[in-house]
């Protein structure tokens, strides 16, 4: 591939995955963070798996909306497939590391960062990345839907059963509020 | 949502965010992902060079490669033995026997029974008055 038609074409679809990877690359990240329960390191991780991903798609993807949405599932699946391999290895007591790093953010406290994480973990994954998704990332519920694989109902149903179960975890900062 | 789950849902939202990334954490990140590029496009070729290899060796295998004889199929031993006795091999008697019972019938219409009863064997010569009419019957 060496005509200057085909050049062009590899330097456009360079340039596409840099301003993708540029445009993207935080939230992915901070998607990740948020569905991993604040695992730093596995959250940079799985955003360029899912970058990784989207350089083999990008061909396929003129509109940048639906590389967004379907960047997001890739995440979505990726932060999956990572929980069942870390449950396997740990079901078969193999080294694992450790699931959870919190890094404080500077507008927030630490240990209630922690906290929290700890608390989303327990949800089943279905309730954790509804209420990511929809409460913690501003997706409507037909956008988590989509992201998720799930019907609209599913999410709902899941979203409710979500914030009661973090109702009864976190019920102080439901009293106290900010 | 009410009201108080609404301020519930904002705190969550507030205090569990993810720490923003520095100048060096994009670097980092960028990095690791070029790297991860590379690697993965030379696993690509090593994998490509694999198939390909395989594909020859295969191919020149199934093409040098005599064609095997098909195995006889194995019988147990108590099979051979039935076999062989099928095959009358080590049988001492006549299986046609049945043939010279035909030759007799057919002396019996010429009255020639007595010429073939010599060639029965000598016990059943001994017990053939059992069947064989007398004089007195006859």
């Amino acid at each position: 591939m060496s005509s200057p038609q085909a050049i062009a074409m590899t330097v456009t679809r360079e340039d596409r995955f840099a301003q993708l990877v540029d445009t993207h690359r935080e939230r992915a990240v901070g998607l990740a963070w948020r569905l991993l329960g604040g695992d730093r390191a596995t959250a940079e991780d799985v955003a360029q798996q899912a970058f990784l991903a989207a350089w083999r798609a990008l061909p396929r993807f003129r509109d940048e909306a639906a590389l967004s949405t379907w960047l997001h599932r890739i995440i979505v699946r990726q932060v999956r497939s990572h929980q069942r391999w870390s449950n396997v290895r740990r079901r078969l007591g193999w080294k694992v590391a450790d699931p959870v790093t919190v890094l404080p953010s500077p507008a927030g406290d630490h240990g209630l960062q922690k906290r929290i994480g700890d608390a989303l973990m327990n949800l089943s994954s279905a309730q954790r990345e509804a209420f990511v998704l929809v409460h913690l990332e501003g997706m409507t519920i037909n956008e988590a839907a989509e992201t998720t694989g799930r019907a609209s109902g599913t999410v709902k149903s899941h979203l409710h059963r979500a914030l009661k179960s973090l109702r009864a975890q976190l019920g102080d900062l439901r009293e106290e509020g900010p | 949502m009410s009201p108080e789950d609404k301020q519930f849902v904002e705190t969550l939202r507030e205090q569990y965010a993810p720490p923003p990334m520095n100048g060096a954490d994009v670097t980092r990140f960028d990095t690791q992902l070029a790297a991860k590029r590379r690697q993965r496009v030379q696993w690509t070729w090593v994998g490509g060079l694999a198939t390909a290899a395989a594909a020859i060796l295969i191919a020149v295998g199934l093409s040098g490669a005599p064609t095997p004889e098909p195995a006889a199929p194995s019988l147990p031993a108590s099979d051979v033995q039935w076999a062989e006795a099928l095959a009358f091999e080590d049988l001492d008697i006549n299986p046609f026997a049945f043939l010279d019972l035909d030759a007799a019938v057919a002396a019996e219409d010429t009255n020639e029974t007595y010429a073939i009863e010599s060639d029965w064997p000598a016990d059943f010569e001994g017990l053939s008055y059992l069947i064989e009419p007398t004089e007195k019957e006859i």
